[in-house]
Formats: structure tokens, C-alpha cells, sequence
């Protein structure tokens, strides 16, 4: 199945500049990147992200792939299956994302075949 | 991964991360200016072209340019914020919202969509702002400080 492949940066500093300005004149800010694999257009995303009722919090805009730490001893490749609109809100408020292109690997392959697999 | 030595688990390196992780699940399909289009946004949306914004559905905007009503810094807004209670009591999501076109085609809309912190009459509040066209749409929350002139009665604080 053929799936869309987003790339979503959110500022690192927001979370500790709680409220102010966080990005200095003409500098970038150090972002936290990941990539969204979801079988969603455009337009059902653009949907499901400006409705602020909380009817919506549970839609699910694919798979969120990214690295962290893990207390669970596995590798640094994390994921969040299924992202919703409430993880966006939650844990993404502010961030910026961009069309990549097609995808047409599995979860499988994503993870276990893929050369990030540990 | 262990081809890729720079892919690690230090912050800064969590965009080359991207880099592998898109080429390999989509060969070729990353290219550099997409990464800083991306950055772009976070320093000025609003001047962003919209052919570099059709596909993008979301950006971080902090509104501190003069041409926006809103400021994430405190600041004297109130008379330039339109939202009220329509209720004696607090919901989320609440009150009301504002929208306004621009001459570069963008309809600019705000919404209301949590308070985060009440410390007597004034109050943060997450913002939904969304700049969206015919042909993209960019949102992303902002956080306003808003001066006690805003007629927010809240019956419970959430904190």
C-alpha cells in the first residue's frame, strides 16, 4: 500500500521558553525531527489538525517514526502507532512539516528489514 | 545504522536521523531545501511563498511581527483581542475566534483552545492559529498572554 511521507520539526527550546520568544532574528532553532508515514491526504489532515473540538483528538494521522530513549533497553528507534491529533497537540503543538513523497514499505519492513533495526 | 556513525542519539543529530530514515523508505525523495523550508517557518512565517507552503499542513507560529494582533510576550493586547466568555463557566474548547484575510491570499483565524495558567484576572492561553488559502494550510499554537480587560469568568481553574 502506497503511503505519504511527511518530515515534522518542532523547536527544542519552546518547552523551556515556555511563552516567549524562542527563535533569535535570523537564526534556526534546534528542532526535534520525525517522520510521518500516513495513507491520509492533504486535505484529511488539514481537516483533522484545524478542528479544535475534542470529537477529533482520536483520529489517527498514521505512524510517527523518531529516535529517543527508550527505557525499555530496545533501540533508539521509537514510534508512535497510531499518531493521533491528540499526540500532535499533546507532544508536537508547534512545529512545522513538509511533504516528502511515496512510500511503499510496510510497518515490517520499516522496522525489522529497515537499516536502522538493531 | 551502523553504516550511518553521525546517527546517533545526541539531539542535534536527530535531523540526520531523518536524512537515513526518509532514504531509505523513500529513495531520493528528500531534498535540502525541504529541511529549510521547514526552519523558515519558525523565523517568518508569514513571508513564507505559498508554492513553498501547498503541502504543508502545520508550522510553529510565535506572532510577535507587527503586522499580527497577537504576542507571545505580555504585552497591552487586550483591546485587540476579540475573545470573551460566552458562559459563567470555564470549557475547553472555548470562546470564540477572529479571522482576518490578507493581501497575500492567506485567511489568518484564531481560536481559543486551552488555558494553561490563571494567576488572578490574567491568564495564558493556548491559541489555535491557523493562516490557511485555497491551496495550503498552516496552523500550529501559539501562547498569549491576556490582560484582565478580557471578560473571562472561569467558575473551576484547571490548575
Amino acid at each position: 500500500m502506497e503511503r505519504s511521507v511527511w518530515l515534522i520539526a518542532r523547536p527544542i527550546q519552546f518547552a523551556t521558553i515556555f511563552g516567549f520568544q524562542f527563535v533569535s532574528h535570523g537564526t534556526y532553532p534546534f528542532c526535534h525531527w520525525a517522520v510521518l508515514i500516513t495513507s491520509l491526504d492533504f486535505e484529511a489532515i488539514k481537516s483533522a489538525l484545524t478542528d479544535s473540538t475534542a470529537e477529533r483528538d482520536d483520529v489517527q494521522l498514521g505512524d510517527l517514526w523518531r529516535i529517543s530513549r527508550r527505557e525499555d533497553g530496545k533501540g533508539p528507534l521509537d514510534n508512535i502507532r497510531p499518531f493521533c491529533v491528540s499526540n500532535a497537540k499533546d507532544e508536537w503543538s508547534v512545529f512545522s512539516a513538509e511533504y516528502i513523497g511515496k512510500t511503499l514499505k510496510s510497518d515490517d519492513e520499516i522496522e525489522y528489514e529497515g537499516p536502522f533495526s538493531v | 545504522m551502523h553504516e550511518n556513525p553521525d546517527y546517533n542519539l545526541s539531539g542535534t543529530y536527530c535531523q540526520n536521523f531523518t536524512k537515513y530514515f526518509i532514504d531509505a523508505i523513500s529513495p531520493g525523495a528528500l531534498r535540502p531545501e525541504t529541511i529549510k523550508t521547514i526552519l523558515e517557518r519558525f523565523i517568518s512565517p508569514v513571508k513564507v511563498p505559498p508554492s513553498l507552503v501547498s503541502a504543508s499542513w502545520g508550522f510553529g507560529s510565535y506572532l510577535n511581527s507587527s503586522e499580527n494582533p497577537l504576542s507571545p510576550l505580555p504585552s497591552p493586547l487586550a483591546d485587540q483581542f476579540p475573545f470573551h466568555s460566552t458562559s459563567t463557566s470555564y470549557e475547553t474548547p472555548l470562546h470564540g475566534s477572529s479571522s482576518e484575510i490578507f493581501a497575500n491570499g492567506f485567511q489568518f483565524e484564531m481560536t481559543i483552545s486551552k488555558m494553561l495558567h490563571r494567576k488572578r484576572s490574567n491568564s495564558w492561553f493556548q491559541v489555535l492559529s491557523i493562516w490557511k488559502s485555497d491551496e495550503a494550510c498552516v496552523m500550529g499554537f501559539t501562547y498569549v498572554y491576556i490582560h484582565s480587560k478580557i471578560q473571562v469568568s472561569p467558575s473551576r481553574d484547571p490548575y
